[in-house]
């Protein structure tokens, strides 16, 4: 690594000592905030923070060790002279006295193929932009409620891409044939390859959604569920759900699924007033079962927005867990009268049979949802001796469902391409 | 009416009481109250014009059950909520801030582990000594605390920090790490950790901590512009070492209403690349110049809290609000090691142990 490190070094100096002088060019210009690179403006600090020569950026790690300004070593950093210019790279020498290289281009940030490419086509799927989300105009068109064969989706690891990038953009997707013998770890981890996966929460790993007498959640009784989002009262309700139907030979208990993000799409349009007070109020949710030492509440809006571009970024809505004493107490009542106005309009929608989805699930059939948009419920079921409805739930982090999509696999080489410079 | 419909549902028509979640969610219509009949201990006994006769709670002791249950303390409340009126800002090390909690003591007294997390939360960080000192013996440190369960990551269920010749991630060297939270480019960062020193014997090495909090309220009464820089602009993080690509974008304080809520800061893993394409330069420079700011405040050894770890010792640590990093340490030699494990808590988890009723 050190006999690499100093050939490097001594290539970048030779790439230096052909050009004493400043260049500059269309591609690469000096200018007083920083450098013109490529028609975009960057600045002396950018420059030196984006240095991709081996010393600055962890081979191993694609992580730099400090700051381009940290301590009194280099207070106000300054590119000083533009080296080579290639495909990938630019060479620069800075103030501080080190020489390195630049990114021009995703593929000299990033990495070699495939990788650079796919951080470039598919950056705003995975960070849900809602321009790549494909929101629910009705509740049975054919692509949305696909059911992708498991052995298919797992046969190769650029199926299972394209199975995770539809279920991003309809927040759903279906799996159908998966052998009964699987168990979740063996679904996520083994067959659709998202590692470190499963995010254990109050319900354990797996949660086995099943008749209960006496039961400490609502979903453990027979009782119709209205949609809803997941573990409202956690700080960080999870992103990504899993539902795998064991067994299923119950009457009724049909299961279905509403897009959230269409009727808030519908109620910007509409009653843009409405969905600000959803927005703006934030209420409290609570989950405390008797005699379980499990006390869990946190402050919520219904409906969040992303800071940067405004698009929909997440519901959180669970009926059972608002508390709606404490409510009381922490707002006025004028702003409670305003947000139940809100929220009930909001809930006639979901509630809205024209926008459901509804499959009474069979075992073998699988469901990946996204937790932050898509509302799931089901009917009411009648439970007889010998009838079992099974249902295993579990969580995972969106990082992970993102990794799996945007990483390279085992064995490709990921380093940059900088002796090529 | 509609409210106190929802509010309602305290008998047994209409709450489980074995979950304490209403049965029925679904009734939205303009429901009015009918008649009141009186009032019997946390209950108001009330009818609806639908036909229905139930209880509304007058009280935090009847709104939390069918029964009369005890209710946490509201300052536990409080702070589980990480409201920052109940936290204490620091921005030298006192003595509280550096208080070290026995972990016998923690560990077989409730009351006494609920105090010590109470502290964690009022300060963003709080020591305990004397734990077990084997490889592996944190995971049984929060079964015995009952602070489970943890959060498997990237780096494992317990990420083992110790030199590595290639090293995966900068905490697996031996340079200098600057002050910085973990993991800002997952979409939901783990707002707590415990850091456990398996063993410390090499030279240097020592940790320290400071409070991001502190910093930005400065920051807020002295420069506001550039409070409202470090609220606004969403930084790009990026780690993709081999076989992972995790990234994401966000404000580098993160505010619930008016309380400093979150902080996400790690210089190691800003994605200046995307940065440019997010933003115009000027908005850029601006952003500098209060990054800048903040990290001349975080990095400052007056605000902060200086320690070697001793085999034994754990740090709870607020990974939204304290910042953390350590020296460089020498390598190589006669022998000794420094070992580290580190496993991440969700903040409900850790909200659960402070606020459940044994």
């Amino acid at each position: 690594m050190l006999g690499r490190l100093g050939a490097s070094l001594n290539a970048l100096s030779t790439r230096f000592s052909k050009n004493l002088q400043v260049r500059t060019n269309s591609t690469a210009q000096l200018t007083e905030s920083g450098m013109l690179l490529d028609g975009r403006q960057l600045l002396h600090v950018e420059t030196r923070n984006m240095c991709r020569c081996e010393k600055c950026l962890g081979k191993h790690s694609h992580t730099r060790p400090n700051l381009p300004f940290q301590g009194s070593n280099f207070p106000d950093v300054r590119a000083e002279e533009i080296g080579r210019v290639s495909d990938n790279f630019v060479s620069v020498r800075w103030s501080d006295g080190h020489e390195g290289l630049i990114a021009r281009t995703f593929r000299g940030d990033y990495g070699p193929e495939p990788l650079a490419s796919r951080v470039e086509n598919l950056t705003d799927i995975i960070r849900r932009r809602n321009s790549e989300q494909i929101f629910w105009t009705g509740s049975n068109p054919e692509e949305q409620t696909k059911f992708w064969d498991w052995n298919w989706v797992v046969e190769s690891s650029d199926n299972t891409r394209e199975f995770l990038i539809h279920y991003i953009r309809y927040g759903i997707g279906f799996l159908t044939n998966i052998p009964l013998h699987l168990q979740m770890r063996d679904i996520v981890h083994d067959g659709l390859g998202i590692v470190r996966a499963i995010r254990k929460t109050v319900f354990a790993e797996v949660d086995l959604v099943r008749f209960q007498n006496n039961p400490t959640n609502a979903g453990y009784g027979t009782g119709g569920l209205p949609g809803h989002t997941d573990l409202a009262y956690y700080n960080q309700t999870p992103h990504v759900q899993f539902f795998h139907c064991l067994e299923n030979t119950v009457d009724g208990g049909e299961s279905f699924w509403v897009d959230a993000f269409s009727v808030i799409r519908e109620m910007q349009e509409t009653v843009p007033e409405l969905v600000e007070r959803l927005s703006d109020i934030p209420i409290t949710f609570r989950y405390t079962p008797p005699g379980t030492g499990v006390f869990h509440l946190t402050n919520h809006p219904v409906v969040q927005f992303d800071k940067l571009n405004g698009d929909i970024h997440q519901v959180i809505d669970h009926p059972w867990s608002m508390d709606t004493a404490m409510f009381a107490r922490t707002h006025p009542l004028e702003t409670r009268i305003k947000w139940w106005e809100a929220y009930l309009h909001y809930r006639s929608l979901i509630e809205d049979g024209s926008r459901t989805y509804t499959r009474f699930l069979r075992g073998g059939e699988f469901v990946v949802l996204d937790n932050w948009r898509v509302y799931h419920g089901r009917k009411e079921f009648t439970w007889k001796e010998g009838q079992e409805r099974v249902v295993a739930t579990s969580y995972m982090d969106w990082n992970h469902m993102a990794s799996r999509i945007m990483s390279t696999e085992v064995g490709d080489h990921v380093f940059l391409e900088i002796d090529q410079h | 009416a509609v409210v106190s419909t929802q509010s309602t549902g305290r008998c047994s028509d209409c709450f489980g009481g074995t979950s304490n979640q209403p049965l029925h969610t679904n009734d939205y219509t303009n429901i009015k109250i009918s008649h009141v009949e009186g009032i019997k201990d946390h209950f108001l006994s009330v009818s609806w014009d639908d036909g229905h006769s139930g209880i509304v709670p007058i009280s935090e002791t009847g709104a939390y059950g069918n029964g009369y249950k005890r209710t946490p303390s509201s300052r536990y409340y409080d702070l589980s909520l990480r409201k920052n009126a109940v936290q204490t800002f620091w921005d030298t090390p006192t003595n509280e801030v550096i208080k070290r909690f026995e972990y016998s003591d923690v560990a077989d007294d409730s009351d006494k582990l609920k105090e010590f997390l109470a502290h964690f939360m009022q300060y963003g960080l709080a020591f305990l000594f004397n734990t077990p000192q084997e490889p592996d013996d944190l995971l049984k440190i929060l079964y015995n605390l009952k602070i489970t369960p943890y959060w498997d990551n990237m780096f494992g269920i317990l990420s083992k920090v110790s030199f590595q010749r290639d090293p995966t991630n900068q905490a697996f060297n031996n340079q200098r790490l600057a002050a910085h939270t973990d993991m800002p480019y997952y979409t939901q960062t783990p707002s707590a950790y415990f850091f456990h020193c398996v063993a410390n014997e090499l030279d240097g090495g020592e940790s320290f901590w400071s409070d991001t909090f502190s910093a930005v309220k400065h920051i807020r009464d002295t420069e506001p512009d550039k409070y409202d820089l470090l609220t606004t602009i969403l930084v790009p993080f990026r780690q993709y070492p081999k076989e992972w690509h995790m990234a994401g974008r966000y404000p580098t304080v993160e505010l619930m209403g008016d309380d400093i809520y979150r902080v996400r800061d790690c210089c190691f893993v800003i994605d200046t690349y995307q940065f440019l394409r997010d933003y115009d330069a000027e908005t850029r420079e601006r952003w500098w110049q209060a990054y800048r700011t903040l990290r001349l405040l975080m990095e400052d050894p007056a605000r902060t809290v200086q320690q070697k770890l001793g085999a034994g010792d754990l740090v709870l640590i607020d990974n939204w609000r304290v910042q953390h990093g350590r020296n460089a340490f020498s390598v190589g030699g006669a022998g000794g090691r420094r070992a580290m494990e580190v496993a991440y808590i969700e903040w409900s988890h850790v909200q659960n142990r402070l606020l459940k009723m044994e």
